[in-house]
This record gives C-alpha cells, sequence and structure tokens, in this order.
C-alpha cells in the first residue's frame, strides 16, 4: 500500500544542496549543475526537451537519456492529499533572499499591490511577495490577496505524483514550480535523497513521464510546457540501491 | 616626546574627524594614543561583537556620539533569522552606568526594544540625535518615550525600520517646548499619524530641514506642513492622491513655490502621477530624487519630471522608467553621481525593466558617476567592457541580474569579462557585487586588479575553491566579504587563516563548506567568533554520525577580541 503526501520541495534544499536557484526564464544552468554533481559516481542522465531554446543555453556537456520502460502504476491511491492544503511556504519557488532587495520595500510592494487604486494601471502581471509573519526561512509567497489556484491559470499549482524506485512513500510535486526537465529533475532527486538518507551520489537516476492518456514518456519527446501540461505521474528509477533499499531486500 | 603641550595637539586632532584617520594617529606613539583617546567624540564600530561597552567606556571615556552596526548585510534580505542578535540594550545600559555624556547614536540593523528607548531617553540629558536604519523590535511606544523625554532632540531619523504601531500618539509626546527639530524622518511607519500633533510640531520647529512623512499624511496636510515650513531642504512626501482640481492641491502647489531650499525629495508612497507637474517649478534645485517606493509613478509623469531635474546628484527610482526612461536621465542629468535603479516587478518576468542599454546610456551620458545599484534581467559582457571604458571612477559598483546564472545573452558566454573589465578599470573601486553566470574567472580577475575592493558580495558564482582563493589572496584591502550558494569549501576556507584578522567578517551560506572546517578554522583562530546558524534542525548537527562531512548552511565568522558572545539563541552555534 502506497503512502502519498503532499509536499512540496523547499527551494531552500535545492538552493544549498544544488548550489544554484530554479531556473526562471527557461535558460540552462547546467553549467551550476555540471560542476555539483558531475564526480565520477553520480552520472545522473537526463535530457531536457526545451527546443529551440537549446541553442542559446550554456551548455558544458551534452546529457544522455536511458530509456526503462516501467508497467502503469495503479491509479487509486487511498491516501490522497488534497493539493489545496499544502502550506503557504512551501508554494513558493523563489530563492530565500533573491533578488536581494530589502524587506521594508518588498513588504511595500505587497501593501501597494493589495491597496493600489490605480492598480488597472500597472504595466505589468505584477505578483506581490506577502512576507509570512517573522518567518525568515520562506520570506514570500507568490500571489497576494488570492490563492494561486485562483490566480490565472498559469499560476495555479498542478500536483503530480513521483515515485522512486525502492521508496515506500510517494510523493506529489507542483509541476508549476518549475521551468525546464532540469530543474524538475534536480529537485525530485534533491527531495528523494534528503528525505530517504540517501546519498545521492550513489545512484543512476532515470526518468519518465506519464501522459494523461496513460503512455510513458521519454523528456525529450515533449518540450517542457506540453509537457507541463499533460504530465499526471513520474516514476523515477535507479539502479545502484541505498541503505534504505537494501534493508527493504534483505526482509 | 611633543613639541607642543597636549592641549595643542589635541586642538590639531579635533580637525580629525574620519575614525580611520584617528584610529591612524592613536598607533603613532603613547603619547598621542593617550591625547587620542580623550578627546574622540565619535565611535564608530562596525561589528557590536567585535568589542563590548566595558572595553569601549575604558579606551574613550569622552566621547559623544556612537555608531553601532549589528547584524551582517544578508540579514537585509531574510538570510538571517530576528532573534540572531545584535541587541542594543546592554550598551545603553552600559553607557548610562558610565555616565557617558551621550548626544548621538546610529545603529544599523540592530534589535531596539521599546524598553531601550525608554532608558535611552532618560539617561542622557544633552541627547540630541537617534538615527535608526533597518532596525527593528520596538513599537511607536518607544518612540513616545523619545518624544516625551528629550528636551534637546534635534533629529529622529527612522530610516527603513521594522516598527509596530500602536496608532498611538507618539507625536503628540513632543511637548510644546520643543522646538529644536532638524530632523524627523517616520516614512516607515504603517499606521495612522495625528495630523493635527504633526502640524502643530512642524509649526514650532523653526530649524526643521528633513521631514519625511509616511503614508498616512494625506495631500492637504501635506501642504498645510509645507506653507509651516518653507526652509524645509529635504522633504518625504507621504501618500499623493490628489485631485487636480481641488483647493488642496492648489495650496501645494502654492506652497511648493515657496520651498526654494528644497534639494532632495522622496516618498510619493501613493501617487497619482498626473499631479506631479506641482512640483515641476523647484526640480530644478533638487540634488536628490528617490523615487523607488513610487511604485504609480511611471511612464511619461516619470520622464516630465525628471527632465526638469538638471542638477540631480543622486537618483533612486524603479525599473519601470524603461531603458528610454534611463536614456533621458543620462541627457538632463549631467551631474549625477549615484544611481539606484529597483526591481518593480519581484519575480523578474515583468514587461518593462531595464536592459545593458540603459546602463550603456547612463554611462555614456554621467560622467560624474561613481556609484551604481542596478537591477536588471539581462547583460553582456560588450556593454560591461563600455561601461568600464565610460565610467573608470566607479567606487561602488552592483549589478545585479535578477535570474541567478543568467549569461551574456548574445554570446551564452559566461559575464568573467565584462566584469574583468569594471574591476580593471575602475582603480578606485571599493564595493562590488557580481551576479549572472560567472565562472572562476571573475575572481581571478577581482584578485588581480581590485586593490582598494573592501567589500564584495557573491551570490551563484563561481566553480572551485580556486575563485575564492583568487579574492582572499588578492585583495589586500577586504573587509567584508559575504557569500551565497556558491562552491567555495573548506580549502578556501583555511587556506589563509590570519586573513580573516584583516576582515570585519566573512559571510558563507549554502557553500561548500563543511562543519569540521568550520571546527578546524576556529581552532586555528581563537581571534575570531566562527558562527554556524542553523534554523532548521536545532540539534541535527551534532547528533548526525556524519558531522564532520556535513554541510554547514550558514556560516558567519568575525574578528573579536571579546570573545564567544553571551546572548547566543539556540539556533546559533559558537566554535
Amino acid at each position: 500500500m502506497e503512502l502519498d503526501l503532499g509536499l512540496s520541495l523547499s527551494p531552500q534544499t535545492n538552493s544549498s544542496k544544488l548550489g544554484f536557484a530554479f531556473d526562471l526564464n527557461n535558460h540552462c544552468e547546467i553549467q551550476r549543475a555540471a560542476s555539483c554533481l558531475d564526480t565520477k559516481k553520480q552520472r545522473f542522465e537526463a535530457t531536457f526537451g526545451l527546443g529551440n531554446i537549446e541553442e542559446d543555453c550554456y551548455v558544458p556537456k551534452p546529457r544522455l537519456f536511458v530509456l526503462n520502460g516501467q508497467p502503469n502504476e495503479e491509479d487509486e491511491d487511498p491516501l490522497e492529499s488534497d493539493s489545496s492544503t499544502v502550506d503557504d511556504e512551501e508554494e513558493n519557488s523563489q530563492v530565500v533572499g533573491w533578488p536581494p532587495v530589502k524587506s521594508c520595500m518588498i513588504k511595500y510592494r505587497s501593501y501597494h499591490h493589495r491597496h493600489s487604486r490605480n492598480h488597472h494601471h500597472y504595466p505589468y502581471h505584477h505578483h506581490g511577495r506577502r512576507i509570512t509573519g517573522m518567518n525568515n526561512n520562506i520570506s514570500t509567497m507568490i500571489g497576494s490577496t488570492s490563492s494561486s489556484s485562483s490566480t490565472t491559470s498559469s499560476r495555479s499549482s498542478m500536483y503530480v505524483k513521483v515515485k522512486m524506485d525502492g521508496v515506500a512513500i510517494a510523493r506529489k510535486v507542483d509541476i508549476k514550480l518549475f521551468n525546464s526537465y532540469e530543474s524538475l529533475t534536480n529537485s525530485l532527486i534533491t527531495m528523494f535523497t534528503q528525505y530517504e538518507g540517501c546519498d545521492r551520489e550513489d545512484a543512476n537516476y532515470t526518468f519518465i513521464f506519464q501522459g494523461k492518456d496513460g503512455d510513458w514518456l521519454l523528456p525529450e519527446d515533449a518540450p517542457w510546457k506540453l509537457f507541463a501540461e499533460s504530465v499526471h505521474r513520474i516514476s523515477i528509477m535507479r539502479d545502484s540501491p541505498c541503505a534504505y533499499t537494501r534493508r527493504l531486500f534483505k526482509r | 616626546m611633543n613639541y607642543f603641550p597636549d592641549e595643542v595637539i589635541e586642538h590639531v586632532f579635533d580637525f580629525v574627524t574620519s575614525h580611520k584617520d584617528r584610529n591612524t594617529i592613536s598607533l603613532v606613539c603613547k603619547s598621542w594614543y593617550k591625547i587620542e583617546r580623550f578627546s574622540r567624540q565619535q565611535v564608530f564600530i562596525g561589528n557590536c561583537y567585535a568589542i563590548n561597552p566595558e572595553r569601549l567606556l575604558r579606551r574613550f571615556p569622552c566621547f559623544k556620539s556612537l555608531t553601532l552596526k549589528g547584524k551582517p548585510h544578508f540579514a537585509d534580505f531574510n538570510l538571517v533569522p530576528h532573534e540572531w542578535g545584535g541587541f542594543v540594550q546592554p550598551w545603553i545600559e552600559a553607557l548610562a552606568r558610565g555616565r557617558v555624556g551621550l548626544e548621538e547614536l546610529r545603529l544599523k540593523r540592530m534589535v531596539v526594544t521599546d524598553e531601550s528607548l525608554e532608558l535611552l531617553s532618560r539617561s542622557f540629558a544633552s541627547f540630541k540625535s537617534l538615527v535608526l536604519v533597518s532596525c527593528e523590535g520596538f513599537t511607536t511606544d518607544g518612540l513616545a518615550s523619545i518624544a516625551a523625554n528629550c528636551r534637546h532632540l534635534q533629529e529622529l531619523d527612522l530610516q527603513e525600520n521594522e516598527i509596530d504601531d500602536h496608532r498611538g500618539q507618539w507625536l503628540s509626546c513632543f511637548p510644546d517646548t520643543c522646538t529644536t527639530l532638524v530632523t524627523l524622518n517616520f516614512a516607515c511607519l504603517e499606521g495612522e499619524t495625528n495630523l493635527v500633533a504633526l502640524e502643530r510640531l512642524v509649526a514650532r520647529s523653526p530649524n526643521l530641514k528633513s521631514l519625511k512623512l509616511n503614508r498616512a499624511v494625506p495631500l492637504d496636510a501635506l501642504a498645510r506642513l509645507m506653507l509651516c515650513a518653507p526652509q524645509i531642504v529635504d522633504l518625504g512626501v507621504g501618500s499623493y492622491e490628489n485631485d487636480p482640481d481641488s483647493e488642496s492641491y492648489l495650496k501645494l502647489k502654492a506652497a511648493i513655490k515657496k520651498c526654494t531650499s528644497l534639494r532632495s525629495l522622496s516618498g510619493f508612497l501613493e501617487a497619482a502621477p498626473h499631479c506631479l507637474s506641482a512640483f515641476h517649478p523647484i526640480c530644478h534645485n533638487l540634488t536628490s530624487l528617490n523615487l523607488s517606493y513610487a511604485a504609480e509613478i511611471h511612464g511619461s509623469h516619470l520622464i516630465k519630471l525628471i527632465q526638469h531635474c538638471k542638477n540631480l546628484q543622486r537618483l533612486w527610482i524603479l525599473d519601470s522608467i524603461g531603458d528610454n526612461g534611463l536614456e533621458v536621465v543620462a541627457s538632463t542629468c549631467k551631474e549625477l553621481q549615484e544611481l539606484r535603479v529597483f526591481p518593480c516587478d519581484l519575480v523578474g518576468v515583468g514587461d518593462t525593466t531595464v536592459t545593458e542599454e540603459g546602463l550603456v546610456a547612463i554611462s555614456a551620458g554621467c560622467p560624474k558617476l561613481h556609484s551604481i545599484l542596478y537591477f536588471c534581467n539581462q547583460m553582456t559582457n560588450a556593454a560591461l567592457i563600455i561601461v568600464a571604458k565610460n565610467c573608470p571612477n566607479f567606487i561602488r559598483f552592483r549589478l545585479c541580474i535578477l535570474e541567478p546564472n543568467k549569461p551574456d545573452h548574445e554570446t551564452s558566454q559566461p559575464l568573467d569579462e565584462g566584469f574583468g573589465a569594471i574591476v580593471k578599470a575602475c582603480k578606485s573601486l571599493r564595493r562590488l557585487s557580481v551576479s549572472g553566470l560567472l565562472t572562476d574567472q571573475v575572481f581571478y580577475y577581482i584578485g588581480m586588479y581590485a586593490n582598494q575592493l573592501e567589500m564584495l558580495s557573491i551570490a551563484f558564482a563561481g566553480d572551485t575553491d580556486k575563485g575564492m582563493l583568487s579574492v582572499l589572496n588578492g585583495c589586500k584591502k577586504m573587509r567584508k566579504l559575504e557569500i551565497r550558494d556558491s562552491p567555495f569549501g573548506d580549502k578556501a576556507l583555511l587556506a589563509d587563516v590570519n586573513k580573516y584578522e584583516t576582515m570585519r567578517s566573512l559571510w558563507m551560506s549554502s557553500c561548500e563548506v563543511t562543519l569540521s572546517g568550520c571546527k578546524r578554522l576556529a581552532q586555528k583562530a581563537p581571534w575570531l567568533n566562527v558562527e554556524i546558524i542553523n534554523e532548521n534542525d536545532n540539534n541535527r548537527m551534532e547528533q548526525n554520525g556524519h558531522e564532520g562531512r556535513q554541510k554547514v548552511d550558514k556560516m558567519y565568522l568575525y574578528r573579536t577580541v571579546v570573545g564567544t558572545r553571551m546572548d547566543v539563541p539556540p539556533f546559533v552555534w559558537i566554535l
């Protein structure tokens, strides 16, 4: 029996482990990823379907993808959690303390956005930020007066189940928080290895995605935007077990 | 041996006011040290934990002005927990006990309580000036004590503090006998303001030169205030929503015309931009304009306003001005020395923003520019090279590309060469912030060329320890180094432990530094406080079996002569 947890990712985890932030505009951040992850032991391999944006990116190393067929998992999960109950903090896709603007200025923007009578004159689609109390861990939340699900469709959450080999508890992540396969896959690996206490160096990870029609896809099969709209489920294969799965096999 | 009596030497020293120079004077000989310490009037303490109040009083018994800084700079961006430290209370207690004739207190990033303010207001009969910048922990009740008890108050300057506004009557706590105010800045207060009390206060303050209002002061009140204080030099407009046909607006126009001494304008916290033209008559006198909170002023109204400001030396603006707007600035403001362009849309995907073109235009048009803070969406090496050529006089150069790791958007190369050109050309550069995609190469350039660099901010940059090592080895005058989310680790941290004695502080967060590395450093350098800040799991670091290899989330180290501080909260571990 599988448990589902509706947890999304803390960006702090990502930035501290990987040394870089979410990429906001579909540009590649491979350079940083390469230096952090690229050891002999970890051959994290995935491609990313960024279409013709790839040529513009600074890409020091090419990436490979390995296909691994997997039958569909059961569709019903009795303990499905409601995405709308996810904590405000965890919807944050921004890096803590970035951009480096003083908190009073951020607070002012949020106040202004909430109370502005000239809102319709605002030249661009502005999302105010709200300081959640004196909380320093996650300082802001996207979406000012309304929760993210009630704003325009480009901002609504979209949670998909993620299951990693050998890990009993599946997770849910909000696909809308990411802009590229790279950031998604990196974040997922971080999330699983952090919670399971595994070493991320230990394993080769392969990702496959299941679309709404049930077919399993490779990341290179679809451009990110299309993928983000139609992905239903994600599965991560690992070919070298960590301590947890070793214990599991021993039983 | 002195050729002159001590009094003469002391008189000569009176002309030396810079604390750096006075520190140097005191190193000349014992006699000068002694004369200097008894005559020092203003003491500057850049890190409140580098020394304690008792030692301060022992060395300088006669000072009148104290400046204290608490939290590290990255606290401005929520990277330091609120309870980390920087309490002013023990300082005020010690100064009160020592019967110091305190007249001025300037605090930055410190925790100030109402109790501290109350004690301050009662302990120093000659107290004149309170300046609080980016502080927190107090309410308007504390301000009420200052207003009520400081008989000779001249300056109350609250800049960007987090103040709990109890909507009390702190302004009415100024006694009727208080007529000495020169500066009154309460722009950061969120709540209601007693307008009657404010007007009466301004009316009885003939020396008032600087008045910065909060959002709760509406236009008609502004008009009345300006009529009471035509001698005003520095004005922070609160709320500026108005109707161009109203009587208040006409009154305001008349009042503004009389303020011929007005040199600095800020605020416009809520503004109806089409009424800005009321200020046009005095714009040519302005040397400083801060519209960084004026989110509603943009487009043609903003440009029209700036076109009147031919003598601006300092301009703080939002990026909604756009590259076109910056071109207008470049062609109008030939005296410009300092420019700050802040992001309007903090998510970074706004329609109107500034690019490298705006920066190049400014550099070409403003020959006196020496300080810049520039938030933008994109940058190129070519642009930075041109900027370096146009402006070799930069003292402060802070560039923040909103998206971390973004390369040169034309060539997809890292921005190493661009920043390299800046540090090579700007021989007086003292402060630098880098951003965008950067490799170790940029740090090689910084170490090689940035000889005067005192403060460096690094985020999401570099490849290996070599980067940080280049900086530590090359920048002889480095005082404050702050690094986040960059792959620098123990090797760089431990390479030259003595370097940290020449620096005020080092901040590293989300880097590759490990706990065992920090411990080794603390062992080698007992004159440093090496603080590990770990708010998420208080005990995880100690209990985890792999603790040596575990990466440290936030490390802050600083030189100190008084050892470990006593007020450490549970999530801070001093090694």
